[in-house]
């Protein structure tokens, strides 16, 4: 799994592990309130080399409804923007949901609600289509993101 | 007009109200069972398979061998998830039933060849390197602590090397 460094043209390997506590995630680089996500599963990516936490997901499955729901994903202050520095962050940690989905064997469906100026982008660059209000995919779109996001070549 | 070709975007909170966040999910409840009652057995099928190799493949990655993640268990779990018989399996792999009964109850470790065939048969979704990696954990056990074949192979080894280290 790996991520890709924009200043030097080169990937670097990744690990993914779960938030047991959210005091130590950095207000400094994550702005959103993770304090309120504490009773959901929170997983971070972080570098391999340095540890540096890229990115966190928060996320709950939903037995009764065979589903997982994305909650909130945030990319860390450096990676944001035309300055960012490491790309397909939000990419693995969508694609890490999909595989706990099926995991869980509900099929890879992963459902989430994006505000109103992000639906296209969730739709056209990870293939997400709409139920309602929520935006889902499912089996092979949930694998595309799989194969694509989680897999060590390049 | 936002540019979404290597952009990507945090997910804030939605900011839906809890009555609209209510309403959005039983909407998408029902569409969920609709779409569920939709699937086929094939689906689930090739659910079960995909959900069985990402298992494998963080079990290889953690790195520590277990009874659960054997390849005859493997084996037991890919029949399963097939719905079909151990005798239909043997045919459709061409081994014989008694060699397959062997390997599914962790008396023989499989040979190359049968990885490729099982690669084949999942119509590649369990790829012959994973297998391979799986097999190859038990293996370095076994190895590890054959101390009945470490005393019969060192019997034939001469002038052994007298170093010592600190």
């Amino acid at each position: 799994m790996y991520v890709y460094d924009l200043g030097n043209n080169k990937t670097a390997k990744v690990r993914i592990s779960k938030i047991e506590d959210t005091i130590s995630i950095d207000p400094k680089v994550f702005s959103f309130n993770w304090n309120k996500e504490e009773k959901y599963e929170m997983y971070q990516l972080t570098l391999k080399k340095s540890n540096e936490v890229l990115g966190i997901v928060s996320f709950i499955r939903i037995f009764e409804e065979l589903r997982t729901e994305l909650r909130l994903l945030e990319i860390s202050k450096h990676n944001i923007g035309k300055n960012k520095q490491y790309d397909r962050i939000a990419g693995i940690l969508i694609a890490f949901v999909c595989k706990e989905s099926f995991l869980s064997g509900f099929y890879g469906f992963v459902s989430l609600i994006p505000k109103t100026k992000l639906i296209e982008h969730y739709k056209s660059k990870y293939g997400f289509k709409e139920f309602g209000k929520h935006l889902v995919v499912e089996l092979e779109s949930s694998e595309n993101l799989i194969t694509k996001y989680l897999n060590d070549e390049v | 007009m936002m540019k979404y070709k290597k952009s990507e975007y945090s997910l804030p909170h939605h900011g839906l109200t809890t009555q609209q966040k209510s309403k959005a999910d039983e909407e998408l409840r029902k569409l969920r069972f609709e779409s569920l009652s939709q699937i086929n057995e094939h689906q689930k099928i090739y659910s079960d398979l995909l959900s069985l190799k990402y298992k494998m493949i963080d079990y290889v990655e953690n790195g520590i061998l277990s009874e659960t993640f054997l390849f005859s268990e493997f084996l037991k779990n890919y029949v399963s998830i097939l719905k079909i018989t151990r005798r239909k399996l043997a045919k459709d792999l061409s081994v014989h039933e008694t060699k397959l009964s062997r390997l599914i109850n962790n008396k023989e470790n499989p040979g190359i060849g049968l990885l490729y065939r099982i690669e084949e048969h999942s119509n590649n979704i369990i790829p012959v390197t994973l297998l391979w990696k799986v097999v190859n954990m038990k293996l370095i056990v076994d190895i590890e602590n054959n101390n009945q074949e470490r005393k019969k192979q060192s019997k034939k080894v001469k002038n052994k090397l007298k170093l010592k280290f600190a």
